[in-house]
């Protein structure tokens, strides 16, 4: 065997053996990864109370959240997401047994839609896919299959001699026998892939070394302290003073034009100001984060955008958009999904494939 | 029945990794809401401060270190309903505070559970005392203390 031979055998061995042992779980972890990209149209599809009804003027921000905290005794609103105009809006409400709940209203009507408990789909899918639902153990868990996907892919170009040729003539033996079959459509599902499993790859370990620098205490640095609102500027009232939730959403519209609105949260002490979270048109992977005071409705603090993040805000924020596919609106999420399934489809092949060469090469050695 | 279990083991061990699947499990109830099998059992203590009366909650576990080294310890303040628009804030301290710049830590977030994050010294004499402290929206600070033997945990 030449040298060249032996060395295309070695890759191709690291290409069978990296992602093997954890084959079940990488499907799992690629599955979950996929449900969760498309997670908020899920709920959609299947409750029709998160659906905003019919065409019409919105109600203003402090009517959903009057209607919001109405429906679910002493509950006290925390927070407002709108995932676009197909969606009710939810309203976060903390309760006085100190769990919290999601009211979910119809911007147009204001009639509460219905209540959802601590956990939606969408919050469980996540931490299912990215932490086993345990953080931090899970979060390593998921994140270290980073390196077997980094791996098979790195591999998988090198095994797959002159693999662009697939791009142009796609070939795929239906007839061949099912290893052959399996073979084909995994280097197809591959070729298409690259760029989709080379983006999940390195977000991947970006996550992974993002929570180990955190544990090892390294300072990432980038961090601005936060903005307070001083206590001198505290009302002096008998009962907590109400807040303007409309003027408070008015000055963040006005401080960020063309602003897409995502989240407002209100303050979790006395201290904290009103932060509105948005999109604008130019940045679309870069939200814009804004602070007001929630007694006079001044802005404090614009963070976000294209200036202003530091570099490792940046990197946080871009890797975070990238790996989740969610930074365009729908058609994105659905490339994103589309490729998930074939990425998801790519560790069962790989895995098929495996085994029946493992049984032909088994059956073999035992008979010849 | 060796000879099975070997057979079984040889066609699922590249299945074996399923397994990780297991993990979840037991967090579930966490994820909606009610306690994992693994969470420590609760301490509470009840402390009045001038006219509030709140309960102090931690689980029964010691102090966890912070990668920055610094011992800290989880507390939820719940808060009975009519008490909560009248409460600006609630700061935990171990140790008298000196002044209001040195309350302790801010509990934030749900107004009826609220929840603070408090320094522990690194060595403890046993005489230290847990500080609460209650602002009002009218300005006034009412103040309580208790042991802190009483609400470490981990013993």
């Amino acid at each position: 065997m030449s040298g060249g031979a032996s060395r295309s055998r070695l890759w191709f061995l690291w290409h069978s053996w990296l992602a093997m042992p954890v084959w079940a779980f990488l499907f799992f972890v690629c599955l979950t990864g996929t449900v969760a990209v498309v997670s908020s149209e899920i709920m959609w599809l299947a409750d029709p109370a998160l659906r905003a009804s019919a065409d019409g003027a919105p109600l203003p921000v402090s009517a959903l959240i009057a209607a919001a905290e109405a429906a679910a005794p002493g509950g006290r609103a925390a927070s407002v997401s709108w995932s676009g105009a197909h969606m009710a809006v939810g309203v976060g409400l903390f309760l006085p047994d100190g769990t919290m709940a999601t009211a979910w209203v119809d911007p147009i009507t204001g009639a509460v839609r219905g209540m959802s408990g601590n956990s939606t789909f969408r919050s469980f899918i996540r931490a299912l896919h990215g932490w086993l639902l345990t953080y931090p153990t899970g979060w390593y868990a998921v994140t270290a299959l980073a390196v077997p996907m980094v791996g098979s892919l790195v591999t998988g170009l090198v095994v797959y001699k002159r693999f662009w040729r697939a791009f142009l003539h796609p070939r795929v033996r239906w007839s061949q026998g099912e290893r052959v079959m399996w073979g084909d459509l995994h280097r197809l599902a591959g070729v298409w892939s690259i760029w989709f499993i080379a983006v999940i790859a390195v977000t991947s370990l970006w996550f992974l070394v993002y929570v180990l620098l955190l544990d090892l205490g390294m300072g990432l640095g980038g961090r601005k302290p936060p903005v307070l609102l001083a206590r001198d500027a505290l009302p002096v009232t008998r009962t907590a003073p109400a807040i303007d939730t409309d003027a408070v959403l008015a000055a963040a519209v006005a401080a960020v034009p063309d602003m897409r609105l995502r989240y407002l949260s209100l303050p979790e002490s006395a201290f904290d100001p009103v932060l509105v979270i948005g999109s604008s048109g130019q940045a679309p992977l870069l939200p814009d984060y804004v602070r007001i005071n929630p007694h006079t409705a001044a802005v404090m603090d614009v963070t976000g955008g294209l200036e202003g993040a530091s570099g490792i805000e940046l990197t946080r924020t871009v890797m975070r958009a990238l790996h989740t596919g969610d930074f365009g609106g729908l058609p994105v999420k659905l490339v994103w999904m589309v490729f998930g399934i074939l990425l998801t489809g790519m560790v069962f092949s790989g895995m098929v494939i495996w085994m029946k060469r493992t049984a032909r090469a088994m059956r073999e050695g035992r008979h010849g | 029945m060796g000879e099975r279990m070997r057979r079984l083991w040889h066609r699922g061990k590249f299945h074996s990794s399923a397994l990780v699947l297991l993990v979840p499990l037991p967090f579930v109830p966490g994820q909606f809401g009610g306690n994992t099998v693994f969470d420590p059992p609760e301490i509470e203590r009840t402390l009045t401060a001038g006219p509030y009366t709140v309960r102090v909650v931690t689980g029964d576990r010691g102090p966890h270190q912070e990668p920055t080294g610094d011992r800290m310890k989880d507390y939820a303040v719940h808060v009975t309903a009519g008490d909560a628009d009248t409460i600006r804030a609630i700061f935990l301290r171990v140790g008298k505070p000196r002044s209001i710049r040195t309350l302790g830590a801010l509990a934030e977030g749900n107004p009826y559970e609220r929840e603070a994050e408090v320094v522990i010294p690194p060595t403890l004499s046993g005489a230290e005392e847990l500080w609460l402290t209650v602002e009002s929206w009218d300005g006034r600070f009412h103040q309580a203390a208790l042991p802190l033997d009483q609400l470490l945990g981990g013993r």
